[in-house]
């Protein structure tokens, strides 16, 4: 049977370059002086249906390790998953107190909530831990980032040469599927 | 189907996060401690009620003062516009650039402080030779 385009893809590489983009959406995201508030919104949503996305790249890590989670499982594996537990409450309160007070994307569709309150101060706070816990993310997986620079951009681009040695399906890259 | 499933299950697991948040919320000393620290402090936006007012960043770092926060919280499209000046734009957009920099040096400060910490205790981790490897497994 013929591999479709979706299962030819490199997993490294598909996550690298999403990765990447909501890398770059979180930071913009919480600029809403650079971006304006509309942009701000809809980047805000965008980046909500983008975690999701990412939680359904890495489901066998989250499977995996949510099983074993009370029981045999390496520190970093632990560390790591109570830090993207962490990650996943504050961005979910963050989208969701930003539709609370949402003043562009929600009345398009006609529904107007009351502004400000208990939940536009939830929205600042939720976004100021967002980059430490953001950042802590980063930390957790530099090696990982790292390597994946270097062979998937750094490389191409200084020794396309070389390219041609590289395997296909870097199992060594993929840490993330392994505990 | 199994990929419509699994995004059920994560928005369930935020249903139950966005649940017991709205709960938290509505507990009168939750209320209270929120509206004594948090009574017009800003950062991102003005209010679309008032008319006048200061927008703060949540660090302090900056205060601008504003006379037209309605409009322009309504249209949200032209934030330069809040500063009510030619050069309102630019400035706006600078400030912008000012907090995208400094998300950007806090997460390479993180991971510098990370990568050093992970590299010195690498470095002072007690090498054990393969004498003592035989010795520890005889013992």
């Amino acid at each position: 049977m013929q591999p479709t385009r979706l299962q030819r893809l490199n997993p490294t590489k598909t996550n690298l370059w999403f990765d990447l983009a909501i890398f770059v959406a979180a930071l913009l995201a919480p600029a809403v002086f650079l971006t304006g508030l509309t942009i701000h919104e809809w980047l805000g949503i965008g980046l909500g249906v983008a975690i999701i996305v990412h939680l359904l790249l890495h489901w066998q890590w989250l499977v995996q390790v949510t099983k074993r989670f009370f029981t045999r499982l390496p520190r970093s594996s632990r560390i790591n998953y109570v830090l993207n537990s962490l990650f996943f409450v504050d961005m979910t309160l963050i989208v969701f107190s930003g539709l609370m007070i949402s003043r562009v994307a929600l009345p398009l569709f006609g529904i107007e909530l009351a502004h400000g309150g208990i939940w536009q101060q939830l929205h600042i706070f939720a976004s100021s831990f967002m980059v430490f816990i953001l950042a802590l993310h980063v930390a957790r997986h530099w090696k990982w980032i790292l390597n994946a620079v270097q062979r998937y951009v750094l490389q191409p681009v200084f020794r396309p040469q070389r390219r041609l040695a590289v395997p296909s399906t870097p199992a060594t890259l993929n840490k993330e599927g392994a505990l | 189907m199994k990929i419509l499933l699994r995004i059920l299950i994560i928005l369930a697991v935020a249903a139950v996060v966005v649940g017991a948040t709205a709960g938290v919320t509505q507990l009168s000393a939750v209320q209270a401690a929120m509206g004594s620290t948090g009574a017009g402090h800003h950062r991102d936006f003005p209010q679309a009620s008032s008319t006048t007012g200061a927008v703060s960043s949540q660090s302090g770092s900056t205060a601008l003062t504003d006379t037209n926060q309605s409009s322009a919280a309504s249209t949200g499209d032209q934030p330069g516009e809040r500063f009510g000046n030619s050069r309102g734009a630019q400035g706006s957009s600078l400030l912008g650039l000012s907090e995208v920099l400094k998300n950007l040096a806090i997460v390479a400060a993180v991971s510098l402080v990370f990568v050093a910490g992970s590299w010195l205790s690498h470095r002072l981790r007690p090498r054990l030779t393969p004498a003592a490897v035989s010795k520890a497994v005889q013992d």
